[in-house]
């Protein structure tokens, strides 16, 4: 008898293709849209990038530090004391450590250039701009860092005026670099020993952490699960609008007269409701992996939380159902529809990653199913197992536990007034 | 075989159904009469089980059947006023469907829902989604609906409401063919007088809550046999012949059509003659003047000063 009811409920949605395109392919619409859209702002507002930059560099730097180093041995300064020569060549830092490090590697493309290159390049609008280092730059740079000397030497730098975003960019490197030079300069001239590749390890290690905040998830995988759980939702005023169709039509009359338990019914919407949730979100989480490869690796995992998110989606239809039956009337079911459901999304952080804003927030919205379940899908995203997201579990079949007590207590006695 | 003994049903301030006795035996077909609002359907619903009443007993076969409606819903179909249908099903998926619920299974259950689809007239649309259906045939499924199990006694409630006359008049005599070959006992609702009268054995007559009258059609109308109802037609009425009437301390009830005038009066009184000179005073161009046999709509405008669709 149950399973008549539940297969009823699943061919009345299956023969509405209304609410099959509000509950499949809205949501997968929104998925598209906003992982699209919002990719930049989900993956650290990092633009893709691509700079071509020329190098021309004017004298040996390996002489420069050479000849430095003998005029100081000269005046008694021991080698030892400015460390490995390496380190002293600047020029070669900038260019290999920054310009053709690892972190600017993927949007910059550096190319060295010689002398009689230098007036095609500046002419060449394909390229972003030119960095010229001058003759004994680096020669010059220690003796003001050894305080021979009080005038800086300047890197060249030719910017492509047209090339907007980009040269400012590559300004900004210089800068950057500039900056960590003339701290460098400071410390050295203060008698702390701090070297730059140290500086650099610091900048790296803090890059580092930037990156692995952002970098778990991506906005695909993000809007999958937020779009998921928040049309998950929509499960229940569907199911809760076709129980109330059945209540103004005397359908719920009929089955009541025919002798069946209201129980039952009521546990026919329950199931329903969880089912179409359950089966709803797996073919959203099934569509991700197809077309933005979106992959759960903890498949046990990714099931699990998916019923324990159906069961509150279930828990909400049957509290809908009753509320909507005790009040006659299918206002409530709008209400749901129009407002709760919306405000559980935003604080659930379904439209953005709310929670980043502020620990109150974070803290409100896992206290809403939906947000329950989208952090221990993005947990589950970033790695984790069962265990680590017990506690939302928990919560979400609490959440339902406690619907379907409520609804229980306002489901009515018999059939529908008159 | 079915009471409802001194019921009574309070929806907050309305008191939608006041101290209601009923008695139904087996084979018959019980009418219940009343305008929109008499109470018609509650009495229905407390019959059916589907509401508690207020006060009173609801009894099966001489047991009350409030805290235990088990055994009275087994015995019944309740064709309810709406169509009470899934649209988005087809006429067999419903029938297959609520027969599940009636408890029929495997051929049994298939060998019932052909028998039914037969006697709507459905077997060639039983693959067609209801909502496809004309307002006819949705209320023949909702009939159909209501007989699968082979009720004892069959509950219908306003099942004729906007139909047309060929599906009415197909629908009157199913009823009336269930009855007689089957022994079905029929509770009939309508607002329609001459439904009732076609139908019915016995006739309960409703108005706000109260029934105003109850027996068979004849004793019912034996309710007028001290008086005469007079039917007057014109093509057009004045104000000041129909007040006239009314103020006359001979007619004791006055109902105006667009085309007749009924009036009831006491028998001995003949009014006739007075009637006669009254349209030619008020300019009234007669077409036909005659006494009628008393129907059950003269019995209701007897004794509420209403006409049952008013």
């Amino acid at each position: 008898m149950l399973f008549q009811l539940i297969k009823k409920q699943l061919l009345l949605l299956w023969r509405n293709p209304v609410q099959i395109f509000l509950l499949l392919g809205l949501p997968i619409i929104l998925i598209v849209i906003l992982s699209m859209a919002l990719a930049g702002f989900m993956e650290g507002g990092s633009p893709e990038l691509e700079l071509k930059v020329a190098w021309l560099e004017h004298g040996d730097e390996a002489e420069q530090v050479e000849r430095f180093m003998n005029e100081m041995e000269a005046l008694g300064v021991p080698a030892e004391a400015f460390g490995d020569q390496g380190q002293l060549q600047m020029v070669t830092m900038l260019r290999e450590d920054v310009f053709q490090g690892q972190d600017l590697q993927e949007m910059l493309e550096l190319e060295v250039i010689q002398a009689d290159e230098k007036a095609d390049i500046l002419t060449d609008s394909s390229y972003s701009g030119l960095i010229e280092v001058p003759e004994n730059f680096t020669y010059d740079m220690l003796q003001v860092i050894s305080e021979q000397s009080s005038e800086a030497p300047e890197l060249i730098v030719h910017v492509n005026q047209e090339d907007g975003i980009y040269s400012s960019v590559l300004s900004q490197i210089l800068e950057q670099f500039n900056e960590m030079m003339a701290t460098q300069t400071f410390l050295q001239q203060n008698g702390l020993d701090i070297e730059i590749e140290a500086m650099q390890a610091a900048a790296s290690a803090g890059e580092q952490v930037q990156v692995n905040q952002a970098d778990p998830i991506s906005s695909q995988e993000y809007y999958t699960v937020a779009m998921a759980v928040f049309n998950g939702l929509y499960v229940a005023s569907t199911i809760g609008f076709f129980a109330m169709r059945e209540r103004q039509y005397q359908v719920f009359d009929r089955i009541i007269v025919g002798d069946m338990s209201r129980w039952l019914y009521f546990l026919s919407i329950l199931i329903s409701g969880t089912i179409i949730a359950f089966l709803q979100l797996l073919f959203l989480f099934g569509f991700s992996y197809l077309v933005f490869q979106v992959t759960f690796t903890d498949v046990l995992a990714l099931l699990v939380t998916t019923f324990s998110y159906a069961i509150a989606v279930g828990g909400i239809t049957v509290l809908l159902t009753a509320i909507s039956y005790r009040l006659q009337t299918e206002s409530i079911i709008g209400f749901f529809t129009g407002i709760v459901t919306s405000v559980l999304a935003f604080i659930g952080g379904s439209f953005f990653p709310i929670g980043e804003l502020s620990e109150t927030f974070e803290r409100l919205g896992n206290l809403t199913p939906n947000g329950a379940g989208l952090t221990a899908y993005i947990q589950l995203l970033r790695g984790s197992g069962i265990q680590d997201i017990s506690n939302y579990l928990i919560f979400m079949a609490g959440f339902g536990a406690a619907m379907i007590l409520i609804a229980a207590m306002s489901f009515p006695k018999r059939g529908s007034k008159r | 075989m079915l009471e409802l003994v001194d019921i009574s049903k309070r929806f907050k301030k309305t008191e939608a159904v006041k101290s209601l006795n009923m008695f139904i035996e087996q084979g018959e077909i019980i009418g219940l009469l009343g305008p929109n609002g008499a109470g018609k359907s509650t009495a229905i619903s407390i019959l059916s089980t589907l509401i508690e009443p207020t006060q009173g007993d609801v009894r099966f076969f001489k047991k009350s059947v409030i805290k235990k409606p088990s055994p009275l819903r087994k015995a019944i179909g309740v064709v309810p006023q709406e169509i009470a249908l899934y649209p988005q099903l087809s006429a067999e998926e419903n029938l297959l469907f609520f027969g599940r619920i009636y408890r029929l299974k495997g051929s049994e259950l298939k060998k019932r829902v052909n028998e039914i689809l037969e006697q709507i007239g459905l077997t060639e649309k039983r693959k067609a989604l209801v909502e496809s259906f004309s307002g006819g045939m949705k209320r023949r499924l909702n009939i159909g609906v209501a007989m699968l199990h082979r009720p004892q006694i069959l509950i219908m409630d306003e099942p004729t409401v906007g139909i047309d006359p060929q599906s009415r008049s197909y629908i009157l005599e199913t009823v009336k063919r269930l009855n007689k070959e089957n022994q079905m006992t029929v509770v009939y609702t309508s607002h329609y007088m001459e439904e009732v009268d076609y139908l019915c054995d016995r006739i309960y007559i409703m108005d706000q809550g109260n029934l105003i009258a109850s027996g068979t059609k004849e004793e019912i109308k034996q309710i007028l046999s001290s008086e005469n109802t007079i039917s007057i037609e014109a093509d057009h009425w004045n104000n000041a012949f129909i007040t006239h009437l009314k103020e006359h301390e001979s007619i004791n009830n006055v109902h105006v059509e667009e085309k007749e005038i009924t009036l009831i009066t006491p028998k001995e009184v003949n009014l006739f003659t007075e009637i006669i000179s009254m349209t030619e005073e008020y300019d009234i161009a007669l077409r036909s003047l005659h006494v009628k046999s008393p129907t059950l709509e003269d019995v209701f405008l007897h004794l509420t000063g209403r006409a049952l669709r008013d």
